[in-house]
């Protein structure tokens, strides 16, 4: 891959309720070329107190992305979402909805509510690897984000 | 009941005539749902000279439309609730579906080889097994979502419908050598991705259920009375008579999965998309000498002027 070199090391926060999703997701994580750090939420009020580093998250980095699921408890996907780019501290992050539903409305919605990407959840582990590299190779490589550019000033 | 024949009266004065419709009291104390006509009677100068009232009782009219309008809701409801179950199942169940599937392919890749032979063996069926469970599913999710999507009507070119399903079909029909051809088609107000999904199944089966020779599968459409007549025919291996209900049921299927491989969700695509439209879908077949499946598109013109 041409773009290896520019691969940086990237601090994830995914969201999900998913235990067996997030062990997936870290599976397919160590299955790719870079060496992330990842910190899970188990739903929306615990990511968005991780993102406004809220009493036990005091030291919680802040992310260089959100990997986002839709349908969790207390509170979901679509909320986290709105909240985050309504946030002036926060909606810079870029947003990767990451979600069983393939249903079109959510899909319009999502980036409606300014999600930077959205993708369906792979039916099966092999896929989401290739899913997974896909986003590394994109979000991590090819593209520059806002967090990284800010550390390096920084 | 309360009456105000004053202004029956005042309009009838006015406009020759006043009807209205109501629950009315009989002498008896019971209700009846009554029609009453107020008409105002002229002499020959046109002198108002007095009014007629009809009333008559209309209660079961009026009962048999209450009757209808409920049992109209209910079946609305009914309809809601089967697309939203289908829909919520279809997801939900794929939620553990897709994490066994994942597990039994970890297994498989950690695991593979170092184990015994049975146990391989056990991985694979498994693996199968949630595949053909996961297509079901897709294609449940497909069927509820006819009928809940975008219905809108467009202006859609048959011909231009065909092309396209001949390019996704590609590879069945280098594979199976197939001719697909076509008469003249015309262009319709309908739903271009209905159109789409029925040329696609239609023609995909038609291949599909292929005799010894090359499938021949001619797509034509005629012009009716009231609605627009297509037809694919094949030289394929024919359906028997008696399946003729059967075979557009959900996962109802004729062949064993080894012979031809599928889940039996295609024709009842057609079918859930052609009654939707308020056609008719049906077949003609001689087994062994090949079917023809018609469906039919009512007419709709455009209501712009």
């Amino acid at each position: 891959m041409t773009v290896d070199h520019l691969k940086k090391s990237m601090q994830i926060l995914i969201v999900d309720d998913s235990p067996e999703d997030v062990e997936f997701f870290r599976l397919a994580l160590a299955e790719c070329d870079g060496e992330h750090a990842v910190s899970v939420a188990q739903d929306g009020v615990e990511a968005m107190e991780r993102l406004h580093r809220v009493g036990q998250f005091q030291g919680a980095p802040r992310p260089d992305i959100i990997l986002l699921d839709l349908n969790m408890p207390r509170k979901d996907g679509r909320e986290v979402l709105a909240e985050v780019k309504a946030d002036p501290e926060l909606k810079s992050i870029p947003v990767i909805v990451l979600t069983s539903s393939s249903s079109p409305e959510d899909v319009v919605k999502m980036y409606a509510l300014h999600a930077n990407c959205y993708i369906t959840k792979p039916i099966d582990f092999e896929k989401f690897i290739g899913i997974t590299k896909a986003i590394e190779d994109f979000w991590f490589g090819i593209a520059r984000l806002p967090g990284a550019e800010s550390s390096r000033r920084g | 009941m309360h009456e105000k024949p004053a202004h029956g009266l005042k309009v009838a004065a006015s406009e020759g005539r006043f009807e209205e419709e109501g629950w009315r009291i009989r002498k008896d104390g019971t209700q009846f749902w009554a029609n009453v006509i107020i008409s105002a009677i002229r002499d020959e100068a046109g002198e108002l000279r007095g009014f007629s009232k009809v009333t008559r009782d209309m209660t079961p009219r009026k009962r048999s439309e209450e009757k209808l309008r409920e049992i109209a809701t209910a079946l609305e409801k009914s309809n809601a609730d089967l697309r939203q179950f289908a829909y919520v199942a279809s997801h939900d169940l794929q939620e553990p579906l897709r994490v066994v599937t994942s597990y039994v392919q970890l297994l498989e890749r950690n695991c593979k080889g170092r184990l015994d032979e049975d146990a391989d063996r056990f991985i694979e069926r498994a693996l199968s097994g949630v595949k053909r469970m996961q297509t079901l599913i897709t294609d449940l999710l497909a069927y509820a979502r006819v009928g809940t999507e975008d219905r809108k009507l467009e202006s859609v070119d048959c011909a231009i419908v065909f092309e396209q399903t001949l390019a996704n079909l590609e590879a069945a029909i280098k594979e199976s050598a197939a001719v697909v051809t076509r008469s003249a088609l015309p262009t319709l107000l309908t739903n271009g991705t209905h159109m789409a999904q029925l040329f696609q199944n239609l023609i995909a089966n038609a291949i599909k259920f292929r005799g010894a020779g090359p499938p021949q599968v001619h797509v034509a459409a005629e012009q009716r009375e009231h609605d627009w007549l297509f037809s694919v025919r094949d030289n394929g291996i024919g359906i028997e008579a008696q399946y003729a209900e059967r075979i557009f049921l959900i996962f109802q299927r004729l062949h064993s999965r080894s012979d031809y491989p599928g889940t039996g969700i295609g024709l009842a695509i057609c079918k859930k998309i052609v009654e939707s439209q308020g056609g008719r879908i049906w077949f003609e077949s001689e087994p062994g000498n090949g079917s023809t499946f018609w469906f039919t598109i009512p007419l709709r013109r455009l209501t712009a002027p």
